[in-house]
C-alpha cells in the first residue's frame, strides 16, 4: 500500500478552515465503529463515524485519485468525516483490512461511470452535425470580430491616458480601471480585461508607480499592436498572443499535442485565492530536459483541489504543453508510474543563469507572467528580504506579510536549493529543500 | 542613454499630450532601434516606453549583496551582521516520530497543553526543537508566556542566532543569560527586573558584594526600587546582614520597611527575633488553658518592627497586634506551650481566641515553611470548619503546599477513604501538592473516587468542578494506565445501558480523557 500521507498533505487537501478544524476534532478512534484500508486499485480508506442520530455515516476515500463519498448531507469535498479519517490514517491510526461491501459497491459503480464518459468523449467529435459546425464556426468568427473591437478601443484608451497625462493616476479610482476591465470583458477578452484591472494595484503601489505603470502601458500596448498584425506573426508568437488576449484552448485539445516525456519533479506550489475561486499554480520541471512546465487547477469556493502533486513528489509521465512561443503552460496526460518523493530537486542555478533563461523565454513571449526558478542559495532577512546565490549575486524577494522565517531558520545561514517564481518587481519564494524535507515559505 | 530616454518618456507621460505636444527623441546607439517610434503620436510613446520596459525587464542582472540598495529600515528590525552560522549545538534532534508529532501539533492549531508536554519531553531527554518550527514556536509564545520557559530551554543554539534577529523575540536569550555570568554593565544600566536578576546572582556567588554593593547605590535609589531590591537580599542571608536591615526599618517607605521587617523575621537569633520573642512570652502565657493577655498599644517600637497599627475590617486591635507578632514569632518558642503542635493545637485556649492563635501559627507555618506544624494544623482541620471564612480557607489551601510530596499524599489517601464524599475543594489543594505520578495507592483510590461520582452523576450533565477534578486525576496517572483509563471508560459506558452510538455526558468526558491520556504516552513513545 502507498505511503500514509502527512499531516501538511491531508491539511492541503481541505477545501476550508472550518472543514478543516472540524475534521481534526474527528480524528479520534472513539468517534468511529469501524475502520480501515485496503491495497488495490484504486487504495481506499474507509470508516462509519457515530453522529448525532442514530444511524453512523459512512466515509468512503479513494486515495489514488483522490475522490470522496459520505452519506453525512455535507456538500463540500471532502467533508470532515473524510478528513478525520484521513488524519487518523496519516497518524498510523488504521489497520488494513478487507473492505466491506459498501466500499466495493462504491469504487465498482465509479469505474462504471468514468468507462461510459469516456466513450461519450470518444464518440463525441464525429457526431457533431453540419448544423452544428456551422454554429460553431459563426460564434469563432464573431469572436474575433468582438476581440478586434474590444483590442482597438483598449489601444485608443491608452492613447487617451497618454494624452491626459499620467499624473494623479495613483488617486484615480477603480472605476477608471473597472469601466474599461468590463468592457473588455463584453469583448471577450478576459485575459486583457484582467491586465488592464491588475493596473490599477500597479497605480497605487507607491514610489515609483509612475514608471511602472508607464511601463505596463507600453507592454499592454505592444500587445494590442501585436494583436492587429498577428495574422503577419509566426504561429507561435501568434497562439502566446491569443492567449494573453484571453482564447482558451480546450484541454482536449491540449492533450493530443506531442507529449514530452520525463520524470517531472514538483517544485513548487501557490494557491490565488479570490472570492469566486482558487488557483493553483503547479511547477514542474523535467529531471532530464530541464524544461519547466506549470499546472494550472482549478476549484469554485467550496471544492477541494487535486492534491496528487504535493511539492517535493516526481513522476515519470507525458507532459503536453499548451501553445505559444515559450512553452510554459502545460497538463499531465499519462503517467508511467505512481508519484515517489523526490531527495532534492535535480539541478539548482545561479541567479545568474536562470535570470539568463528568463530572458531567453521574454525574448520568446515579451508577455511571459511568471518563471520558474530554482536557486542554491541563502536568505538575508531585510526590509525587503533577499535571496543570496553561492556567487554572492543577489535579488530582493517578494513576501508581504509572510516572512519566509521557516525556511530561514531551517536552512542556518547554509546554502540551500530554493525554489520560487520570478517577476520583475522580484522572486517569490516557493520551498526549500533541505535533508529530504520541503520546508514551505 | 537610455536612462535619458526613459526620464524624457516618463515627463512627457506624466504632463500629457495634450499639455505639451510629444517631440520625437533622438538617440544613438543600440537603444535607437528601441525608440525609432517616438514619433510625436501618443502610440510612439507608449511603443517605445514598452520596449524598453521589455529591454530592462530581459537585461536584470542579480547585484552583489552589499550593493543591494537599502530600504528603509524599521528601527525594530534593523538587519544586525550577525556570523550567518549559528555554532555548535549541545542537544541532539527528536527522533522522527517525535518531529514529525510536533509538526502535527503546529499544523493542528497548537493546543497548549500538549505542546507544552511535547516541549517538556524535549527537555528532559536532553534535545532541541528541529529548526523549521522554531519562528511559529516563537511567535506563539510570545503571546503565551507560559511558553516561553519550556521553548528556551529547547531552542538550542539555532534557536538563539534566530532569535537575535527580531527584538520581539529577546525573551529566548533572556532566559538563559540569567542563569550564566551576568554582565555587570546590566547594573548600573538595566531596567530594575535586570538588575534584580544581577543581584541574586551575585547574592549566591558573594552574598557580602551583593549586600555592599546595594548599600553603595542605595542613598541615589528611588524609594519604588528600594524595595525589589531588597527584597532580593533573601538570597544568601547572613547575620553580616542585620545592620543593613535594621537600618532599612527606619526607612522612610513603607514597602520598604516591611520588606526589611520580613528579612530580619527570617534571620535566626537577630535582635529582632529576641524581640518578637519577648512579645510573644508576655502575650501567650502557658497553662492548661493557653491564656492570652494581648498588648495594650502598638507603640513606637511596634510599629518600627513592622507592626501594622490599623486592623482589617471586621478584626479588632489588639487581636490583630497579637496576630501580627505571633506571625512574626519563630515557631520553636512555642515548645514551652506542650510536647508536639499537634498537642499544642489540642490545648484549650482562652475563649474567644483560640481563631486567631491558630490562625497565626497556620501563617506562621506557611511563612518559615515549618512541615511538622503544616502537618499539624492540617491534621487538626484548620480551615475546614463548616462556616469557616474565605481567607482561612485560602490559607488552608497554603499550608498543603508546605508539604512534602510523600506526606501530601499520605493526606490525600487519608481524606478519598474518610468519607465518600470528600470535600472538594481540600481534595483538589491536597491533589496541587501531591507528586506526580500518583503513587500506587493513591492512584486506585483517586480512580474509585472518580468512578464513584461519574456514576452519581448517571445520564445527566457533568458539573464543571467534576470535569476538573477527572482532568486532574487523569492527567497525574503514569503513562502506562492507559489501560485502567480505558476500563474506566467502558465500565461507565456499560453502566450507563444506553445505545452504541448515544451520547452520554460522563462517557464523553471519560473518551476524551482516554484520548489525552493515549496521546501523552503516545507522544512519551515517540521520544524514545
Amino acid at each position: 500500500m502507498q505511503d500514509r500521507w502527512s499531516v501538511d498533505r491531508v491539511t492541503a487537501t481541505a477545501s476550508d478552515a472550518s472543514s478543516l478544524s472540524a475534521g481534526r476534532g474527528l480524528a479520534t478512534p472513539a468517534r468511529w465503529a469501524e475502520r480501515g484500508c485496503a491495497p488495490g486499485t484504486p487504495e481506499s480508506l474507509w470508516g462509519l463515524c457515530k453522529g448525532s442520530g442514530s444511524k453512523p455515516y459512512q466515509t468512503c476515500v479513494d486515495l489514488d485519485e483522490p475522490a470522496f463519498r459520505c452519506t453525512c448531507p455535507s456538500r463540500k469535498f471532502p467533508c470532515k468525516h473524510a478528513l478525520g479519517l484521513l488524519f487518523m490514517w496519516a497518524a498510523g491510526d488504521v489497520d488494513e483490512q478487507e473492505p466491506p461491501d459498501w466500499v466495493r459497491e462504491w469504487h465498482e459503480g465509479r469505474a462504471v461511470r468514468a468507462i461510459k464518459a469516456q466513450a461519450r468523449r470518444a464518440a463525441a467529435p464525429a457526431e457533431q452535425t453540419d448544423a452544428q459546425r456551422k454554429a460553431a464556426a459563426r460564434r469563432a468568427a464573431q469572436r474575433v470580430d468582438r476581440v478586434a473591437g474590444g483590442v482597438a478601443e483598449l489601444g485608443q484608451w491608452l492613447d487617451d491616458q497618454i494624452r491626459h497625462g499620467i499624473v494623479g493616476l495613483d488617486r484615480a479610482g477603480y472605476h477608471h480601471w473597472d469601466a474599461v476591465a468590463a468592457h473588455l470583458v463584453d469583448a471577450q477578452a478576459p485575459g486583457l480585461a484582467g491586465r488592464v484591472r491588475s493596473l490599477a494595484g500597479v497605480a497605487s503601489s507607491g514610489e515609483g508607480w509612475d514608471e511602472r505603470l508607464l511601463g505596463e502601458f507600453g507592454m499592454l500596448r505592444l500587445l494590442t499592436k501585436a494583436y492587429d498584425q498577428i495574422d503577419l506573426l509566426p504561429e507561435p508568437l501568434a497562439d502566446s498572443i491569443r492567449s494573453h488576449v484571453g482564447f482558451t484552448v480546450p484541454a482536449d485539445q491540449v492533450l493530443t499535442r506531442p507529449p514530452l516525456r520525463d520524470t517531472w519533479q514538483v517544485i513548487g506550489s501557490r494557491d490565488d485565492v479570490d472570492e469566486r475561486m482558487t488557483t493553483r499554480r503547479t511547477w514542474l520541471r523535467g529531471r532530464d530536459s530541464d524544461y519547466p512546465a506549470l499546472v494550472l487547477s482549478f476549484a469554485m469556493a467550496g471544492q477541494a483541489l487535486p492534491s496528487d502533486l504535493p511539492v517535493g513528489v516526481e513522476v515519470d509521465a507525458d507532459v503536453c504543453f499548451y501553445p505559444g512561443a515559450a512553452p510554459l503552460r502545460a497538463m499531465l496526460n499519462a503517467r508511467h508510474a505512481p508519484v515517489t518523493p523526490f531527495h532534492a530537486p535535480a539541478r539548482a542555478d545561479t541567479l545568474e543563469s536562470a535570470l539568463s533563461s528568463y530572458s531567453d523565454g521574454l525574448a520568446q513571449d515579451p508577455w511571459l507572467g511568471l518563471w520558474p526558478m530554482v536557486i542554491e542559495g541563502t536568505l538575508a532577512p531585510g526590509d525587503p528580504w533577499r535571496l543570496v546565490d553561492t556567487t554572492g549575486a543577489s535579488v530582493r524577494l517578494l513576501t508581504g506579510l509572510d516572512e519566509p522565517w521557516a525556511m530561514y531558520a531551517a536552512a542556518g545561514g547554509h546554502p540551500a536549493p530554493i525554489s520560487g517564481e520570478w517577476s520583475p518587481p522580484g522572486f517569490r519564494p516557493l520551498a526549500m529543500f533541505m535533508d529530504g524535507e520541503v520546508i514551505s515559505a | 542613454m537610455t536612462a535619458g530616454v526613459w526620464s524624457q518618456l516618463r515627463s512627457a507621460a506624466l504632463i500629457g499630450a495634450q499639455r505639451q505636444p510629444l517631440q520625437p527623441i533622438e538617440v544613438e546607439g543600440p537603444t535607437a532601434q528601441l525608440v525609432d517610434h517616438v514619433d510625436g503620436t501618443e502610440t510612439g510613446l507608449l511603443l517605445a516606453a514598452g520596449a524598453l520596459t521589455l529591454a530592462r525587464r530581459s537585461g536584470v542582472a542579480a547585484v552583489g549583496i552589499e550593493d543591494a540598495p537599502a530600504g528603509a529600515v524599521p528601527a525594530a528590525r534593523a538587519v544586525p551582521s550577525r556570523p550567518a552560522d549559528a555554532g555548535p549545538e549541545e542537544r541532539p534532534l527528536p527522533p522522527p516520530a517525535a518531529s514529525k508529532r510536533l509538526r502535527a501539533l503546529m499544523a493542528g492549531g497548537a493546543d497548549l497543553e500538549h505542546l507544552t508536554l511535547w516541549l517538556e519531553l524535549a527537555q528532559a531527554r536532553g534535545m532541541r526543537v528541529p529548526p523549521r518550527e522554531l519562528p511559529a514556536l516563537f511567535q506563539l509564545a510570545r503571546v503565551q508566556h507560559a511558553l516561553r520557559s519550556p521553548v528556551s530551554a529547547v531552542a538550542g543554539a539555532r534557536g538563539r542566532w534566530l532569535a537575535a534577529h527580531r527584538s520581539e523575540w529577546q525573551w529566548v536569550i533572556d532566559a538563559r543569560s540569567s542563569a550564566d555570568d551576568p554582565d555587570e554593565r546590566l547594573w548600573h544600566e538595566g531596567v530594575l527586573a535586570e538588575r534584580v536578576a544581577y543581584l541574586t546572582a551575585l547574592r549566591r556567588r558573594d552574598p557580602d558584594a551583593g549586600r555592599d554593593g546595594l548599600i553603595d547605590i542605595w542613598p541615589t535609589e528611588p524609594p519604588a526600587e528600594r524595595a525589589e531590591l531588597l527584597a532580593t537580599l533573601a538570597t544568601g542571608l547572613s547575620r553580616a546582614d542585620e545592620e543593613f536591615f535594621e537600618a532599612a526599618l527606619d526607612d522612610r517607605r513603607k514597602e520598604v520597611r516591611a520588606v526589611a521587617a520580613e528579612l530580619l523575621a527570617d534571620l535566626p537569633d537577630s535582635a529582632y527575633q529576641a524581640r518578637m520573642i519577648a512579645r510573644s512570652a508576655a502575650y501567650v502565657l502557658p497553662g492548661r488553658t493557653i491564656k492570652i493577655r494581648p498588648p495594650v498599644e502598638c507603640d513606637a517600637t511596634m510599629k518600627r518592627d513592622g507592626i501594622d497599627p490599623k486592623p482589617p475590617a471586621g478584626a479588632g486591635e489588639r487581636a490583630w497586634w497579637l496576630e501580627q507578632v505571633v506571625v512574626a514569632t519563630p515557631m520553636h518558642v512555642w515548645s514551652r506551650l506542650g510536647a508536639s503542635p499537634a498537642e499544642i493545637l489540642r490545648a484549650r485556649v482562652e475563649p474567644g481566641w483560640q481563631q486567631t492563635l491558630h490562625r497565626a501559627w497556620a501563617r506562621a507555618a506557611v511563612r518559615t515553611h515549618d512541615v511538622g506544624w503544616a502537618a499539624a494544623l492540617i491534621d487538626q482541620g484548620f480551615g475546614r470548619r463548616k462556616d469557616v471564612e474565605m481567607h482561612d480557607m485560602v490559607l488552608a489551601a497554603s499550608l498543603y503546599d508546605v508539604l512534602p510530596p510523600e506526606m501530601a499524599a499520605e493526606r490525600a489517601l487519608r481524606l478519598l477513604s474518610a468519607s465518600s464524599a470528600p470535600d472538594p475543594t481540600a481534595l483538589s489543594s491536597v491533589l496541587d501538592a501531591c507528586p506526580r505520578p500518583w503513587p500506587p495507592a493513591l492512584a486506585d483510590a483517586l480512580l474509585a473516587h472518580l468512578h464513584r461520582q461519574l456514576r452519581a452523576v448517571a445520564g445527566a450533565y457533568v458539573p464543571p468542578r467534576l470535569r476538573t477534578l477527572a482532568g486532574t486525576i487523569v492527567n497525574g496517572l503514569a503513562l502506562d494506565a492507559v489501560p485502567r483509563v480505558t476500563a474506566l471508560a467502558e465500565q461507565i459506558r456499560s453502566e450507563s445501558q444506553r445505545g452504541p452510538f448515544e451520547e452520554i455526558p460522563a462517557v464523553r468526558l471519560m473518551d476524551s480523557l482516554v484520548i489525552d491520556i493515549s496521546l501523552r504516552h503516545t507522544m512519551f513513545q515517540e521520544f524514545a
